[in-house]
This record gives C-alpha cells, sequence and structure tokens, in this order.
C-alpha cells in the first residue's frame, strides 16, 4: 500500500515536471519556426495538442488526488488534443506526401485496423454505458493516431526523413503502447496511478521534449548576420 | 525586328529559379528557407539564383538537410519549373537537380 502512495506521488510529480518542460519547450519552438508554412502550422497544432494534455493530465491528477471517480472535462481535452496531434501529423508529413504511396496507407490502415480489433476483443469491451463508449472511443482514438506515426517510422526506415523527426512519431508509438496498457490493465481492475503502464507515456512526453530539442538545433536560426539574409540589402 | 519574350531578358530565369527554390521551401516553413539559404552561402558562396549555374550544390544542401527525402522538394521545384523547361538553362538546371 505504501509501495503504491509512493508510485502515485512520483508518477504525479514526474508528469507534472515532464510536461510542463515539454509545453514550455513547445512553445519557444512556435517562435523560433514561426507560423509560416506547413510545418509552420504543423507546428502550433502540436503545441495546441500538447497544451490540451497538460490540462487534461493536471485535471485527472486532482480527480486522482480529490478521490473523484466521476467522468470529466479531461476526456474532453484529451480527445483534444488527439485532434490536435492528428493535423500535426499529417501537415509535417505533407512535404514528403510524393514518397508515401496508397499502397503504404492501405497496408497501415489495414494493420491498424487489425491491432484495434485485437485490443477490443482482449479488454471484452461492450458498447453499452456512456462511460464504456467513452473507454472504447481511447483506442480508437489512438489507433487514428497511429496512421501518421506509422507513416512517419516507415519514411525514417527508408531513410527519408531524419531521426529527430521521427522522434515525434517514435513518442506517438510510446503514447499509444501506454494507452493500450492502460486500457487492458483498468479492464482487468489493476490499473492504479503509478503503475508500471505509467512509464510509456513518461518516455512519450521525454521523446517529444527531444524532438523538439532536436528540431530547434535542425533549423537553428540563431545567426541573422549570415550575408544570405542580408538579401534584400544586396538587390 | 525580332522581340524578345520576357524570359529571355538577363537576370530572368536566375530569378525564375531563386523563386521556385524559395517558393519550395517556404511551404515547408521559414526556418526550413533560411536554413537551406544560410548552409547554401556557408559552403559554396552562393545564392537561390546562383543555383541555376551550380544545381549541384542546391542538391548537395537539401541531401545535407532532409537526407533522402530532399526528393520531394526536387519534386515540387520540379512542378513549379516544368512550363517554363523549354528553356535550355532551365531545362539544364532540372536535369541538374534529378540526376
Amino acid at each position: 500500500m505504501i509501495a503504491h502512495s509512493y508510485a502515485e506521488l512520483w508518477s504525479n510529480t514526474l508528469n507534472l515536471v515532464i510536461t510542463s518542460i515539454l509545453l514550455v519547450a513547445c512553445i519557444v519552438n512556435n517562435f523560433k519556426m514561426g507560423s509560416r508554412g506547413k510545418h509552420g502550422r504543423a507546428w502550433i497544432c502540436f503545441t495546441l495538442a500538447i497544451a490540451m494534455w497538460w490540462i487534461a493530465e493536471r485535471i485527472w491528477t486532482l480527480n486522482e488526488l480529490t478521490n473523484t471517480d466521476t467522468l470529466s472535462y479531461a476526456d474532453l481535452f484529451w480527445f483534444g488534443g488527439y485532434g490536435f496531434y492528428f493535423i500535426f501529423g499529417v501537415m509535417y508529413l505533407m512535404p514528403f506526401a510524393s514518397q508515401i504511396s496508397r499502397k503504404n496507407i492501405m497496408t497501415v490502415s489495414l494493420f491498424v485496423l487489425v491491432v484495434l480489433i485485437l485490443m477490443l476483443y482482449t479488454t471484452k469491451s461492450h458498447l453499452v454505458t456512456f462511460e464504456e463508449i467513452l473507454h472504447i472511443s481511447y483506442p480508437v482514438a489512438d489507433s487514428v493516431m497511429l496512421i501518421p506515426s506509422i507513416l512517419g517510422i516507415i519514411l525514417f526506415f527508408k531513410g527519408r526523413i531524419k531521426f529527430s523527426v521521427s522522434l515525434f512519431f517514435i513518442g506517438m508509438l510510446s503514447f499509444v503502447i501506454a494507452d493500450y496498457g492502460f486500457m487492458y490493465f483498468d479492464s482487468i481492475g489493476e490499473y492504479y496511478t503509478g503503475h508500471i503502464v505509467d512509464i510509456p507515456y513518461l518516455l512519450a512526453y521525454s521523446i517529444f521534449i527531444s524532438g523538439i530539442i532536436a528540431n530547434l538545433n535542425t533549423w537553428n536560426r540563431i545567426n541573422k548576420n549570415m550575408p544570405f539574409n542580408d538579401q534584400d540589402a544586396m538587390r | 525586328m525580332m522581340i524578345k519574350r520576357v524570359d529571355d531578358l538577363p537576370g530572368v530565369k536566375d530569378a525564375l529559379v531563386s523563386l521556385s527554390i524559395e517558393r519550395s521551401l517556404y511551404e515547408i516553413s521559414e526556418a526550413v528557407c533560411e536554413n537551406v539559404g544560410n548552409k547554401l552561402y556557408k559552403k559554396y558562396k552562393c545564392y537561390f539564383h546562383d543555383c541555376l549555374e551550380h544545381p549541384d550544390y542546391l542538391v548537395d544542401v537539401l541531401k545535407q538537410v532532409f537526407g533522402d527525402g530532399y526528393i520531394s522538394i526536387v519534386n515540387n521545384i520540379n512542378k513549379k519549373l516544368e512550363e517554363f523547361s523549354y528553356q535550355d538553362q532551365i531545362k539544364e538546371f532540372l536535369l541538374g537537380i534529378n540526376k
């Protein structure tokens, strides 16, 4: 029991620290990258997704600390975050669209559908109460997120995108694994805050932080004195 | 009297190439465009408009930045310039970046 309360404390604290660092890093990244172009807009969507998940995590923690067991607004923010992440994934991959074939999209979608059916079968999900429908919505949303993520990882293994870019998709993969794990342990009544299945969540957020730092390093715009940036004056 | 086409005027082809490269990169993001431009200048002392003469410089920098994903950018530049490909210099540039 004491171990559980320690696990809960550490899980909540680490979650707060890691997600807050991620949110700050995302905002800095937005300022550095600007809002123009497909990637500029993609980064705004990514920050919105992270901001929504940050709020959802805080509501979840508050519910845990106050032992509130009812449905909360956290779910609304989780799903909002998923929506923005999906737009981010699609917009980020758009410049590389010519590298993604329809066959790839179909194969990945089929694979994701099989994983989803297996997951729903394993957890013996039913669509009776609103709460059950809500619980099933998570793996469905996760599966949708898996599509751009797997496509991104395939592009990385084909050498079409750099490792730093693939981190965002690897992070999402970790997030989805965590969600599937949460759903399974919750369905058998063994989940508690600080459960080992929380680790992939924290790992996902940490991978996102690494991705943002790598992105900032890759597209460094610090040297404003480079003659390239002075072209207007030279004309 | 022989009438000169606008795209035959000196500097127009360089501008066309420069514009299509810049637009292709800007479509990704401002930071990407600046980064590629800076790398091009740092390594070859060359601007986008000089790439008409040196398509290999552009390909090298794009490869350095995007890895094999540079093909997507090249495809985008191709689309923007294909209507001018009847011009020998532009055609050579396109052949150069598609090597």
